[in-house]
């Protein structure tokens, strides 16, 4: 969801919830995020490719979060939840915009290990995300990611329980396909096109 | 918004009422002010609309409350009067404005042109056909890859309710990107409308 800044410094979180997820990182195995979720190149594990011990404490931060009631998260349900690895360098500028998911939804990050610092072009600003906090993160802006090498993160995503139900998956992950007309060709309607203002039209 | 199915019959308004909207519509056209227009058909929505029309100055207040009264749970968040010329039709699309994932979009038709076929397409290759009736409303799914065309030399004019939930509508009635098109990665013959 946008917000008028880059990052947003939620609320801290008891060590201890990290320390149980290290404490199994030989079984953090990233793989390329092909849905970009939170930029191009990401390296992500889902929870689906979690073994149940690193399920099980990956999850208590999710319950942690839930549990301390922010107000920004009423009535949104965590859709996804997974580990992040990015690359030193993580560009997300391009099509995390067209996936509604993040224009609609929330992404927080709870950084484990090391650090990272977040830029854009939409504020003269830069934010360093650091373990034992809980960040929310503008995901519908561009960024740049700059990771220490070391960073690891707990990354969830929310989603208004309704449009849970309302939503197809694949407009959720746009811009992914959908059968036979997944994306209008802006060049084919540029008088409509003109009206609409040029950030939101990607 | 998605729903199981490609449309659903929501009920049913009297003819003579719609006689009346298809009277002041046809008034109202004399503003050419229609504000859409791709091939044939021409729309003026509430989305895009500076002078502010208000559609209960286009098609009566009636209409509005009849439709609005299906949906007692919802708000109107925007409306769409629509003007398919006789023997065309719409091209192959999805809605893609932000409120279409959201918003239930529903038709009324206000004149009685039969033979305009309207289809979804279930897959890249099985195009489901159905005809609507004069006099009933439908609630549209707009998530689905659908068109239509007017197979008959007659024009057709419809209006679109576009219907929220009241805690969505509350939630995301200012979101800054309510009304915009998301498109990305572009390619083919393709639409946005």
């Amino acid at each position: 969801m946008y917000f008028n800044n880059l990052t947003q410094t939620i609320d801290t979180i008891p060590r201890y919830f990290i320390d149980n997820v290290l404490e199994h990182e030989l079984y953090i195995i990233t793989e390329i995020d092909k849905r970009a979720i939170i930029g191009k190149d990401n390296k992500i594990q889902i929870i689906a490719n979690m073994p149940a011990k690193l399920v099980k404490h990956v999850s208590a931060i999710g319950s942690y979060i839930y549990s301390q009631q922010y107000a920004l998260l009423k009535n949104m349900v965590i859709y996804e939840t997974m580990l992040c690895r990015p690359p030193v360098t993580l560009v997300g500028d391009s099509s995390q915009h067209s996936r509604y998911l993040n224009r609609i939804g929330e992404l927080f990050l709870i950084p484990l290990k090391g650090q990272v610092k977040i830029a854009t072009n939409d504020f003269n600003t830069t934010s360093t995300l650091t373990p034992g906090n809980i960040y929310r993160i503008n995901n519908r802006i561009g960024n740049r990611f700059f990771s220490s090498a070391d960073f690891v993160c707990a990354a969830f995503t929310f989603l208004d329980f309704d449009l849970k139900n309302y939503l197809m998956p694949h407009d959720l992950h746009s811009p992914f396909v959908r059968r036979k007309d997944e994306y209008a060709d802006p060049s084919l309607a540029p008088d409509y096109l003109n009206k609409l203002s040029e950030k939101n039209a990607y | 918004m998605f729903f199981s199915g490609y449309y659903q019959l929501i009920g049913q308004v009297d003819k003579t009422l719609l006689e009346q909207v298809n009277s002041n519509i046809e008034t109202f056209e004399e503003k050419q002010a229609y504000n859409f227009q791709h091939g044939e058909w021409l729309r003026l929505d509430s989305y895009h609309n500076p002078e502010n029309y208000k559609l209960k100055d286009i098609a009566g207040i009636e209409i509005i409350n009849a439709v609005t009264a299906m949906f007692p749970e919802d708000e109107l968040f925007g409306w769409s009067v629509s003007y398919l010329k006789g023997k065309s039709e719409v091209v192959d699309h999805t809605d893609r404005m932000m409120f279409h994932r959201m918003a239930k979009r529903v038709i009324v038709l206000v004149n009685d042109v039969p033979d305009v076929l309207n289809w979804h397409w279930f897959s890249n290759d099985t195009r489901v056909n159905y005809l609507l009736e004069y006099g009933n409303v439908y609630r549209l799914n707009t998530s689905i890859t659908h068109g239509l065309k007017n197979n008959n030399i007659n024009n057709r004019r419809a209006i679109y309710f576009d219907m929220m939930p009241k805690r969505l509508h509350d939630k995301f009635k200012s979101h800054q990107d309510i009304v915009s098109v998301i498109l990305a990665d572009a390619v083919g013959e393709k639409y946005v409308l």
